[in-house]
């Protein structure tokens, strides 16, 4: 048999692709030809050299990025070809009726109720803080939830200051949640980036506390009518940033960028600017990136692009994530500008100014927001009071957005106290009011205010828990009273509201030391 | 890590079954095929491309692609063979544009195992030597310069061979060519490589 006919084979004869017949005879030609013995030994040593390289081992990150693009893409929606699938990564149009899946969570989770979702994204951001915060090891329950994994992604390696960023960003979409539900729109908010993550949470076998509670918000959420939802959404929101600005407090001594993010969660946006840009243009990526949230929140869309593109340039995976949701808001905001201008021009109903109001907020325009929620309610007729009320709120968060702390905290002042705002409006605007006044380090106000929430009824048991928990965290921070403080999240806790009463159990731990 | 619920529920099912389940609008099943496929895609593209990080983004992209075209898939045909040949065409297209604007092939230290060639098998000792540290080195440099040097196809052909251990069949389904070809693509991308070695003076 000639050797390069042979030869041709040896390959095939280490992989086993032989039949026996042609293997016995390459066994015999091998036995007398040491030319094609040597063939034999070179693509042996070949392959000994490849077997150097091992590859890699899949990290966690891989599988949770991917999980969180998974979330995005409808199933039923492609299977019955009805509605339109998109492709680009952070957005994705749903039917407007959820789409059904196995798994009452993942339908719930990636079909609708945001904000909700959100609520419960901020949850876990604040048990995740607190157990930091108290300096000491995650409590086992809490370290193997799902939900804090979902959380951990989110906000990078598990560093205070990586939990910061995440909590930023909860906020954000907790702010963003609002107007897309509002809106009624199919588009998809930043917060499917948090909801998404949480999705990821589904495909974990722990059912743990965490997620039995997130159910029960999601469940209680569902139940509401929109405009619950979303203050829900929003409160939640707020208290974020409450408690990541006290995160950034106790790290701004060693950290420049928690030190420049504390301006920004204290309303001084030019500041805060100024800091982020400082930091960015030394190089620090996560800087880049809090710099085109902060230029977005300040209706600064090309600004916003540029320092996210360059976010997005330099940054991990988790950065980049970040970036890119937030290119894709930037892209939405260009459009609802384009939107909004023609309506504005030729608003006259109160109707039209809430639809102009909260085309602005998707716009990032809260300056021009705030203003067209008060002329929506000075459209309004004398019966519409509840109305007139939920826009004048919404005119105090877009004041708080736009760094107005104080002007918000008035706005939302006169909604707790006036006696014909809807009950659970009034409550809810008292929440806002305590936050921004303790984000304003007004502690004796805020406590003041906390003292009466909790002296009537909210008739809701999470916004009663929240009142409680902002008092007690006051209690704790602002007043050093510990006394008071376990009093006040002891009853947060006995109220069972979940990873909120978690979270207050951790912080009552951390005032034992 | 904890166990996944995608995992514990499917884990003695065949691929083409779960892209069934999946089909059916079960998403746990999904999660189970990304569980399978996800070390294996990756680490194709990071050899077919040497730059693991590139790799990461498109084993993604093959994933997602995967998701959404999963109602096409013909399940007369393996389900792997046509994950395999999604990630091979993005693979395809990338080498196709660093063909204009050329990167380096790289193979991460840390993915360098010393297996069998450092390693004293009596003692397990591992590079203690020094100049087995260096030849080690020289080792991995010289297998990054081979395997540059393949033509995409070769080296395509070789990995799917060597590290991720299919079958000629297989391998020309992916590729889109014959088992013929694909054999005697693997013989010659191996002698081609053993060359370079000895060349460099590490074989």
């Amino acid at each position: 048999m000639a050797c390069q006919e042979i030869q041709e084979d040896l390959q095939a004869y280490l992989d086993g692709e032989l039949t026996p017949v042609r293997r016995a005879a390459i066994e015999s030609h091998l036995g007398e030809c040491s030319d094609c013995r040597g063939i034999l030994a070179e693509l042996r040593t070949v392959s000994k050299v490849l077997s150097g390289w091992s590859g890699r081992s899949v990290d966690d990150g891989f599988e949770k990025s991917l999980q969180t693009r998974l979330a995005f893409e409808p199933t039923e929606a492609k299977r019955n070809k009805t509605a339109p699938v998109r492709a680009a990564r952070f957005a994705g149009s749903l039917p407007a009726t959820g789409p059904v899946y196995e798994g009452g969570f993942l339908r719930w989770i990636t079909g609708g109720w945001r904000p909700a979702a959100v609520a419960a994204a901020v949850l876990i951001a604040i048990t995740v803080y607190f157990a930091r915060e108290a300096g000491a090891p995650l409590p086992k329950r809490v370290a193997t939830t799902p939900k804090t994994d979902a959380l951990g992604a989110l906000s990078g390696a598990g560093t205070a200051g990586e939990i910061a960023d995440g909590i930023v960003f909860a906020e954000l979409v907790g702010k963003r949640a609002i107007a897309a539900v509002e809106l009624d729109s199919p588009r998809v908010a930043l917060s499917d980036v948090v909801t998404a993550f949480l999705a990821t949470a589904e495909t974990e076998t722990d059912k743990s506390v965490g997620k039995r509670l997130i159910n029960l918000l999601a469940g209680n959420a569902h139940m509401q009518p929109a405009a619950r939802r979303v203050t829900v959404a929003g409160l939640f929101g707020a208290g974020a940033g409450l408690f990541g600005r006290e995160l950034h407090a106790a790290e701004a001594a060693a950290d420049p960028l928690a030190a420049a993010r504390q301006f920004e969660s204290a309303g001084r946006l030019r500041e805060a600017q100024l800091r982020y840009r400082a930091l960015a243009s030394g190089g620090a990526v996560r800087a880049e990136l809090a710099l085109g949230s902060l230029n977005l929140r300040m209706g600064d869309l090309d600004g916003a692009e540029a320092a996210l593109a360059a976010a997005a340039a330099g940054g991990d995976i988790v950065v980049k994530t970040a970036a890119d949701g937030l290119m894709v808001e930037i892209a939405d905001a260009r459009k609802a500008r384009q939107e909004v201008a023609p309506l504005r021009a030729t608003a006259v109903s109160a109707a039209d100014w809430q639809r102009v109001a909260l085309l602005e907020v998707q716009a990032y325009d809260y300056r021009s927001a705030a203003n067209s929620f008060m002329k929506a309610a000075g459209a309004a007729s004398e019966d519409q009071i509840e109305f007139v009320q939920s826009v004048r709120f919404r005119s105090a968060w877009c004041q708080k957005e736009t760094g107005q702390i104080s002007t918000g905290v008035y706005g939302f002042k006169g909604i707790a106290e006036d006696s014909r705002s809807p009950a659970t409006l009034g409550y809810a605007a008292g929440i806002e009011q305590a936050v921004g006044l303790a984000r304003a380090g007004d502690y004796a106000e805020s406590i003041a205010v906390c003292k009466m929430l909790v002296k009537r009824p909210a008739g809701d048991p999470v916004m009663e828990a929240m009142a409680y928990f902002q008092k007690g965290f006051v209690e704790l921070r602002g007043l050093e009273d510990k006394a008071a403080a376990a009093e006040s999240l002891g009853r947060v806790s006995a109220a069972g509201q979940g990873n909120l009463s978690y979270a207050a159990l951790i912080l009552l731990q951390s005032s034992g030391k | 890590m904890p166990k996944r619920s995608g995992a514990g529920k499917y884990t003695s099912l065949p691929d083409e079954t779960l892209v069934e389940i999946f089909n059916r609008g079960t998403r746990d099943a999904f999660v189970e095929l990304v569980e399978r496929y996800q070390g294996r895609i990756i680490n194709f593209i990071y050899r077919a491309l040497g730059d693991f990080e590139r790799s990461e983004e498109l084993a993604q992209e093959s994933f997602l692609r995967a998701f959404r075209k999963a109602d096409s898939f013909d399940s007369r045909y393996r389900f792997s063979t046509w994950l395999y040949t999604i990630a091979r065409n993005l693979a395809s297209n990338e080498l196709r544009d660093r063909s204009r604007r050329p990167a380096p092939y790289t193979i991460d230290d840390e993915d360098w195992a010393t297996a069998g060639l450092a390693v004293d098998s009596a003692t397990g000792a591992r590079d203690s030597d020094p100049e087995r540290v260096l030849l080690n080195k020289e080792m991995k440099q010289s297998l990054e310069k081979a395997l540059c040097a393949l033509s995409d196809e070769h080296r395509m052909a070789l990995i799917l061979k060597e590290y991720d251990g299919l079958t000629y069949g297989e391998i020309a389904d992916i590729l889109d060519t014959s088992a013929g070809t694909v054999k005697s693509w693997v013989f010659r991308a191996k002698r081609e490589i053993f060359k370079i070695l000895k060349t460099m003076g590490v074989a």
